[in-house]
């Protein structure tokens, strides 16, 4: 937590780099405009001519069958999105996803805040909850197929018990790494045990919390994703292994491309609670992740 | 004098690896109220295990410590202290850093808010409230901190080696500040530090400390006041002093070849 001895009044990422423009990089927006502009120019470059490869590879003989084509996958995008089928299943992911994500992320600062502070009870699970852990979820899905049947429960908690072990581990960290320097710190200034907590470890905690939290976001998604390939009749892992069975290789890509497009709307919510929380955290995701 | 603190007889041990270790025999020091002692020694003296006894952060194995008449047996509010480390909260910003002592009195918000203000500015942190910690330079942050300290409004200060921390041309621009504010407060200040000069230039009085806390020299200071820590070790009576302060400390550890 301590801040390098004469570290510069502008560190890095601050809210001051918008007013401090690092004096080495050749000063001048139009300069840095111009070289964003190449920048997007060759991405855009690369993406069609990705696109042109694929469509005209599709043109040889049979290949179709492993490669589909663009054309055919903006196609049933569009059929998709025409007829409804795209929404339906999308609602439903995005809604095993959140419900998933939520419920594991408060069962995991819950749990965390519980048995965090108590160090023998912390220690006696400690080689459980390090096995449960280790599980990989992917292997939990048939025994939740068994409880909970091949409806949105099962999805939603396969997501969440993904999303609680990482909440979970960070709290705990959260709340064992306070540095005592800062509890002295307000016991000193003649602060009660009620007002430690309040002041300095729930604070700690919380802001550790909330890494596990921004870190869990993408495997809430593959959770629930998990879970509908195994076992469903909705949601974008079931059009994905749907269209697959049938040999659709436009469906399983076009399923794939919302996929692709879910989870990076996904991946920008993390970097919005980044930007949020950023501002007096010091390298806390490095320090702080479950190992 | 009436002593507002009072050090009688005090000893602490600590336990390391089964084996005992003394690190403070039988030390006795009274602290005038008012009054700025500076208390130097080499490191591992126990200066600053004497400093953490007054606070009340530990408690002596022996011997008795009265804080205004009353014997110390924790931390209480009248006591300000400041460590070398700096301890704001870094999620809390310059100004919730420095009303953090009004909370814990439960002074209404309004009331926090303006008063903090008043030390920011007293410390020339304005401009800087809304600042979080790890955006402040060294000197700001412990500028920040001793208005956390002050604005409790604390008759006794405990630092332990504030400023050990910063480069040469900071730690005395610190020192003057804290001279500054202390000048006319009647606050009582005890100074703990390894840094002969440092302890002359502040102190109304130096006491240093040798093996065990023991006291090899307790020398008042005839420096004239308001001073200026810098000018004021171009004087010869400052170099007198400290020669015999050196000598005093060279003294003792020759007669106590490296005990422990």
């Amino acid at each position: 937590m301590g801040r390098a001895g004469g570290a510069p009044p502008f560190g890095t990422g601050g809210i001051m780099t918008a007013a401090a423009v690092p004096a080495g990089t050749s000063g001048g927006r139009p300069r840095d405009a111009a070289r964003r502009v190449r920048i997007y120019g060759w991405r855009v470059t690369l993406l069609v001519a990705v696109i042109a490869l694929w469509q005209a590879a599709s043109l040889l003989k049979g290949m179709t069958f492993y490669i589909s084509s663009p054309s055919a996958i903006w196609a049933r995008e569009l059929q998709w999105i025409a007829d409804g089928t795209l929404l339906f299943h999308t609602t439903i992911t995005l809604e095993e996803t959140v419900a998933g994500f939520v419920l594991g992320a408060v069962a995991g600062i819950v749990a965390g805040f519980v048995i965090g502070p108590q160090r023998d009870v912390g220690e006696v699970l400690d080689p459980f909850i390090i096995a449960l852990y280790a599980i990989p979820k992917v292997a939990l899905a048939p025994l939740f197929i068994v409880w909970f049947g091949i409806g949105i429960w099962m999805k939603i908690i396969l997501a969440m018990v993904t999303v609680f072990f990482i909440v979970f581990f960070n709290t705990v960290a959260g709340v064992r790494n306070v540095d005592p320097d800062l509890v002295n710190a307000v016991w000193l200034m003649g602060g009660s045990a009620r007002e430690i907590l309040f002041k300095v470890i729930v604070p700690h905690a919380l802001s550790a919390a909330l890494t596990g939290v921004r870190i869990a976001i993408p495997y809430a998604l593959i959770g629930a994703i998990v879970g509908e390939l195994i076992a469903s009749n909705r949601g974008i892992g079931y059009l994905v292994s749907s269209a697959a069975s049938q040999f659709d290789t436009a469906g399983v890509f076009a399923a794939l491309i919302v996929l692709t497009i879910l989870a990076t709307v996904l991946n920008s919510l993390v970097n919005v609670v980044d930007r949020r929380t950023s501002r007096w955290k010091v390298d806390a995701d490095l320090s702080l992740r479950p190992n | 004098m009436n002593a507002l603190v009072r050090i009688e007889a005090v000893s602490r041990t600590f336990f390391r690896r089964d084996t005992e270790q003394v690190a403070l025999d039988a030390v006795s020091l009274d602290v005038e109220s008012g009054s700025f002692v500076c208390i130097v020694g080499p490191s591992g003296c126990g200066k600053s295990t004497l400093l953490n006894m007054i606070a009340g952060l530990i408690a002596p194995t022996s011997g008795r410590i009265t804080n205004a008449g009353t014997p110390v047996t924790g931390p209480r509010r009248s006591v300000g202290y400041l460590t070398q480390k700096d301890t704001l909260l870094p999620w809390r910003d310059v100004l919730r850093n420095v009303e953090v002592p009004l909370e814990i009195r439960r002074v209404p918000p309004a009331e926090r808010a303006s008063k903090a203000h008043e030390l920011i500015d007293l410390v020339g942190l304005r401009g800087r409230e809304r600042a979080y910690p790890r955006e402040l330079s060294g000197g700001m942050a412990r500028r920040a901190s001793l208005a956390r300290m002050l604005i409790a409004e604390p008759e006794l200060l405990l630092l332990d080696e504030p400023f050990s921390a910063l480069d040469a041309q900071l730690r005395q621009e610190m020192q003057n500040e804290l001279l500054r504010l202390w000048s006319g407060s009647g606050k009582t200040v005890v100074f703990v530090t390894h840094d002969l000069e440092e302890a002359i230039a502040l102190g109304d009085r130096v006491v240093v400390l040798g093996e065990r806390g023991r006291i090899v020299r307790d020398e008042h200071i005839a420096l004239e006041r308001p001073r200026d820590v810098v000018t004021i070790r171009r004087r010869p009576e400052f170099h007198a002093i400290e020669a015999r302060l050196w000598d005093a400390l060279a003294a003792h550890h020759r007669s106590e070849p490296a005990a422990s």
